[in-house]
């Protein structure tokens, strides 16, 4: 019999967690003025008609197209109270609450909230952790087996006297430091990890609803060597009959490895027994203290082989990129030139925060290095192991898929609204401090599907046709191609000239023609109906020098208003309409929608390049000044005022062979 | 699917849980044969002194209501526990309470199994819960406002009159470069709102349908608008929504059996609460003041 719900009972009753504040979150978003009077980069087509433009043979354009005309949004990493740290936490929150809040409805938090979101998610990856799945519940139940161990008789006492928190802390650095004594393991093959796995596979698939909500069954496979974080988060693209076939990998030994190459062998494996289709997405290299993407060797010395970078972009064809412990991009030390790259990075030091960050580090940690490091090793070795699309995802340890600023319920049960949530030392270790306020409402996951289901969605991923926001539901178009004109811009719909002329997001540039001198680019966003204009698109291009070295540039390509980029080469900022005091904005700066087609001016046919799309925001209130005005306390020092949202679009790769 | 369904009576279990966890935290209370309660000034300050060390602040208002609530639970199942003698030795008491637990849950499981009637008298109870959404069709054709707002207009207005003299234009060939198509076949109410907005989908839908109208604004800008055809939300069948209501329900009564034995239990006792000096009292529910 499964323990979940007795282990919510006691937990709470033991760590005392249940507050119940009930201030009413308000899941309705402020009306905003949509006066716009900026103009933008979409000229208006000269007749208002274009009717050369439309090249369909079928009333609607799309039909036996295949062509995705929708962005479907979700969150694919997201904990319940299964997890053993997100229970030790308070999270009292299972599985059911965790989708039915997705799915839209109200549900009371762990703390006693009621929170609902302003828009539900179309799918959902549970993604809880699979080591000692089970073990919190059995822990807090006082099962013999780990009364046994000396360490889990203590921590059970100390949970019986309220000492839940540290007993958390605890076993959240033994287990980063690989301290869990094998007397309280909990491996694959034990009956209550069995169980679990059962309820979770059950309840995807109770929830799961083609056509109106998709849940995946998922897990996440949380290596750490030494408090470094290589974790990835498992998604299946089966349903229940192939799911519950095999229990899930972990990373303890024997049954586990923390080697990412074991998860592949795994991965392999269940494909083979099952004739299941899995992928996995790597998340938090800024956590990993330099061992996420490296360059030449693994954590354990092991150098790159042909069997590492052809596994690796096998199994894991996206990458986190950005969501509530940091966004992952770029780093400023790394693109010192550009203006947008230090935003929301956590880079104290590793997961949990025994080892201090160092700038050498950072390269093998973030996800526009990591791209332009694929081309490096693409070149000597033959294979691109990070030739990876980008997606965000809360990675939230509350059941809550929150990631919007102005409705956010924080990393885990103790960092859900309060007072005091923001000046919490949320990590405390020998490499510093994480306070609460450095949290980020972070992110979401766009994928561009042809329907509504685990099989669209996650072919959508494995296409790589997806993108990152940091919570916004902006819409993002991005084709590359060779022979892309103002024209296809201007047709009513040009996603058709996309997609019969060039490749979308995540895909390969095609052959270049002969006579074609650079490769050019369409790319057109519309604002979250709900949210902020936006203030510009830019284009990130990176690339590998003859010289063997990496390079990057950020070209402004579309923006709003009546600005031009100065001498410095940089566009001046959009401005700032952010009223502090009330959390409030205007919509009176930015542009709705903006779009162009772009030619890379400095191309170079014999250089490996890659090219990917980020759309910036107008800048709006941080979660952290809401929390302000909604509890009439201070903004904390070091908190940034307000935030500009932005997507992150998969790359476009150019190979010049 | 059901069987996961019922997972959540095991509450019982979780009650019985708490009688053992708490039957060996507390030490203080009065024996098992009283029926008063009385909550000392010493225990309301010993509890806030507990939250403060956990969260290093005073809890608000409702924290400590929950506080207190959660004090007087735990003292009445430990009661209980004490009565039935729970608290003479853990194997004896894991035991008992896997006997009682066990009991408890398969009678509970029986008991909760909903019969189709009731199944229906929940749908109907909560019909609004379980409507079959709007779907619609539709076909927009998009007028951007970012450099001359008038001027939209009038291009709207002008080609809402073209499409009223040629209805058989293309709307996929005319208007503003758009991000989404211009003809929506069956699409759920859900997808409207989040595609469009709610500024656009509460316009459309009071549209006439098979008539060009407009323009009609949206979060974006203008739009002329055709409702092509509307199938309104409708209350479901139970046949429809069997599976959905069969487990909201059975959570339900899960939820409220929980409470109810609580409750029985709680009626039992007389409650008396001294606060201490300068404390606001607050109200707890089952207990009167």
């Amino acid at each position: 019999m499964p323990k979940i719900d007795s282990m919510k009972s006691i937990t709470r009753s033991i760590a005392q967690w249940k507050s119940i504040a009930r201030w009413g979150v308000i899941a309705v978003v402020v009306l905003l003025s949509t006066a716009v009077e900026a103009s933008a980069q979409l000229p208006p087509p000269p007749d208002g008609v274009l009717s050369s433009a439309y090249q369909g043979t079928q009333y609607s354009p799309y039909a036996g197209r295949g062509f995705p005309s929708r962005v479907y949004w979700g969150d694919t990493h997201l904990h319940t109270g299964l997890s053993f740290d997100a229970g030790a936490f308070g999270n009292t929150l299972g599985l059911e609450e965790a989708y039915r809040f997705a799915r839209g409805e109200e549900v009371t938090t762990s703390t006693g909230q009621l929170a609902r979101l302003s828009r539900p998610l179309d799918f959902l990856v549970i993604a809880d952790h699979s080591d000692n799945m089970g073990m919190f519940l059995d822990l807090v139940a006082g099962k013999p087996n780990l009364m046994a161990d000396p360490l889990g008789k203590e921590m059970y006492e100390r949970l019986k006297a309220g000492d839940g928190v540290n007993v958390a802390l605890d076993l959240i650095r033994m287990f980063s430091q690989g301290g869990i004594p094998p007397g309280m393991t909990y491996a694959p093959d034990s009956k209550p990890f069995k169980d679990v796995w059962q309820r979770i596979v059950d309840a995807a698939e109770a929830f799961n609803d083609p056509g109106v909500f998709t849940a995946f069954i998922g897990y996440e496979w949380t290596s750490l060597v030494q408090g470094n974080n290589m974790h990835r988060v498992v998604i299946y693209r089966d349903d229940g009959d192939k799911g519950r076939q095999m229990v899930p990998y972990t990373m303890t030994p024997p049954l586990g490895s923390p080697n990412p190459r074991d998860l592949w062998r795994w991965m392999e494996r269940y494909e083979e027994q099952t004739g299941g289709d899995v992928l996995a997405i790597a998340h938090n290299g800024n956590l990993s203290n330099g061992i996420m993407f490296p360059l030449e060797a693994q954590y354990d010395g092991r150098r790159l082989d042909a069997e590492y970078v052809t596994n690796r972009i096998k199994w894991e064809p996206l990458y986190e990129v950005t969501q509530i412990k940091g966004d992952g991009e770029a780093h400023p030390l790394l693109s010192p030139d550009d203006e947008f790259a230090d935003y929301e990075n956590w880079d104290v030091g590793n997961l949990d925060l025994s080892v201090a960050k160092s700038s050498n580090m950072l390269a093998a940690e973030y996800g526009r290095e990591a791209l332009k490091r694929g081309l490096q090793i693409e070149a000597a070795l033959g294979t691109n192991p990070y030739k990876f699309g980008l997606i965000g995802s809360t990675d939230s340890h509350t059941a809550l898929a929150t990631a919007q600023e102005d409705n956010f319920f924080g990393k885990h049960t103790g960092y859900e609204p309060s007072p005091t949530r923001m000046d919490h030392d949320m990590m405390t270790g020998p490499a510093g401090t994480v306070t609460g306020w450095m949290s980020v409402a972070s992110g979401l996951a766009a994928a561009w599907a042809t329907d509504n289901t685990r099989t669209a969605i996650f072919d959508a991923m494995e296409r790589k046709e997806t993108y990152a926001t940091t919570g916004s539901r902006l819409a993002v178009r991005f084709f590359g191609g060779w022979e892309f004109t103002e024209q296809d811009m201007n047709s009513r719909q040009p996603a058709f000239a996309g997609y019969t002329k060039g490749v979308p997001m995540g895909g390969d540039l095609p052959a270049r023609p002969s006579g074609a001198s650079a490769p050019t680019f369409m790319v057109y966003s519309l604002r979250d109906a709900q949210g902020a204009n936006l203030d510009r698109i830019q284009i990130v291009k990176g690339w590998l020098g003859d010289d063997g070295r990496t390079y990057e540039q950020v070209y402004d390509v579309a923006w709003s208003g009546d600005r031009s980029i100065g001498s410095d080469g940089k566009l001046p900022p959009v401005g700032n309409t952010v009223d502090v005091a009330n959390a409030n904005w205007t919509n009176t700066i930015g542009a709705s929608e903006l779009g162009t087609v772009w030619t890379d001016p400095d191309f170079d046919p014999d250089q490996r390049a890659f090219y990917y799309a980020r759309v910036i925001e107008i800048p709006t209130p941080r979660w952290s000044t809401y929390d302000a005005f909604r509890f009439g306390i201070p903004i904390p020092d070091g908190a940034p005022t307000s935030t500009q949202e932005r997507a992150y679009t998969s790359p476009i790769w150019y190979n010049p062979n | 699917m059901r069987k996961l369904l019922r997972e959540p009576l095991v509450h019982f279990l979780a009650l019985g849980a708490v009688l053992f966890g708490i039957g060996i935290l507390r030490g203080d209370a009065a024996g098992p044969t009283s029926d008063r309660i009385d909550i000392t000034p010493g225990v309301t300050e010993r509890l806030l002194e507990g939250f403060r060390r956990t969260w290093q602040r005073p809890p608000t208002e409702d924290e400590f209501r929950g506080l207190m609530e959660d004090y007087l639970k735990e003292e009445v199942l430990y009661r209980e526990a004490l009565a039935m003698g729970l608290d003479r030795n853990d194997q004896i008491i894991r035991r008992r309470m896997r006997q009682k637990l066990e009991f408890l849950t398969a009678d509970v499981v029986e008991s909760f199994e909903p019969t189709e009637e009731d199944l229906q008298a929940h749908l109907d109870t909560n019909a609004d819960l379980y409507r079959q959404e709007a779907v619609i069709s539709f076909s927009q054709v998009y007028f951007q406002e970012r450099s001359d707002v008038a001027n939209a207009r009038a291009r709207a207005l002008s080609m809402l009159q073209d499409l009223k003299r040629n209805p058989h234009t293309d709307p996929e060939t005319i208007g503003d470069p758009f991000m989404f198509p211009a003809v929506h076949r069956d699409m759920r109410e859900r997808d409207l709102l989040g595609v469009f907005g709610e500024e656009f989908a509460s316009q459309l839908l009071e549209l006439p349908v098979g008539e060009w109208s407009g323009p009609v604004t949206s979060a974006f800008g203008l739009h002329v608008a055709r409702l092509d055809a509307l199938e309104s939300g409708r209350p479901s069948e139970l046949a429809e929504v069997h599976d959905a209501v069969y487990r909201d329900l059975v959570s339900k009564r899960t939820r409220e059996a929980d409470q109810r034995y609580f409750e029985g239990l709680l009626s039992q006792y007389t409650v008396t609460i001294e606060w201490p000096e300068g404390m606001e009292p607050v109200s707890l529910p089952g207990v009167v003041p």
